[in-house]
């Protein structure tokens, strides 16, 4: 077989869609957009939850300044020598 | 909505066969071509609103389809595979047995055996050879025309379509 000649390709006949597809693809094209969720409410879920995150993390650093300072307290020296003198 | 509705119709219509046949030529195979085919306009559909519409509507179709069929061939050839190394001890040659399921009706209609040999073998070329074959010799398009809906200059487009004649050569 001459491989140069590839126009044989020409001989292909073109073939016919049959029309019922159209509907198969409508009704598939329907079906995902059904399953997509919005990226709108998907994008405000995202940012509330991503809001919570901050503002747990910035009260928790503020609560864990407060127990520091409660700790600095505690380290200083407290001369309460009252009990062995009793 | 239904605006809308008339506007995927009419794609649809004015596409179907440019689409279903070129996932024919490389499927070789009508149920793969069908199911191909509404992968892409599905995919269209999808698609249609981010779609710039001062860009070649039938560019991008001829784009979608092509790698709608390529990766379609890929996880056909996937399955195949791993069907077959699970039976295979040595897996030399199983690559070139992965020949289609062939039932081209454009080609059994013309009962041309020699078309059909040639055929198995374009379906046995690496992708980019593959495409332009079918994109030069059965689509009937100019070397421009494969240039840009391959993003290859001209230049590249015959280099590759004189690598894929070589290449037919050599498969037995």
């Amino acid at each position: 077989m001459e491989l140069d000649n590839l126009d044989i390709l020409k001989n292909i006949k073109r073939i016919e869609v049959p029309d019922a597809l159209y509907h198969t693809i409508e009704c598939r094209f329907e079906k995902n957009r059904e399953n997509n969720i919005p990226i709108l409410k998907v994008g405000i879920a995202a940012s509330f939850v991503i809001g919570l995150m901050l503002a747990q993390f910035y009260f928790l650093g503020f609560s864990s300044e407060i127990n520091q300072f409660n700790n600095e307290i505690e380290l200083v020296e407290v001369n309460n020598n009252s009990l062995y003198y009793e | 909505m239904v605006k809308k509705s008339v506007t995927y119709k009419n794609i649809y219509n004015q596409y179907k066969n440019l689409v279903f046949n070129l996932a024919l030529q490389y499927c070789q195979n009508r149920q793969d071509a069908e199911e191909i085919t509404q992968d892409v306009f599905v995919k269209i559909f999808d698609k249609w609103q981010t779609f710039r519409k001062d860009a070649d509507l039938k560019t991008w179709i001829y784009r979608i389809t092509i790698n709608q069929s390529l990766d379609f061939l890929k996880y056909k050839q996937r399955k195949k595979r791993s069907f077959i190394i699970s039976l295979l001890s040595s897996d030399s040659s199983y690559k070139e047995n992965l020949l289609p399921d062939f039932d081209h009706p454009g080609i059994l209609m013309e009962q041309d055996e020699s078309l059909k040999i040639l055929m198995q073998k374009i379906y046995r070329l690496p992708k980019n050879q593959k495409t332009v074959i079918i994109l030069l010799k059965i689509e009937g398009l100019t070397q421009r025309e494969v240039a840009e809906i391959m993003k290859l200059s001209e230049g590249a487009v015959e280099s590759l379509f004189q690598r894929a004649k070589t290449s037919l050569k050599k498969i037995l």
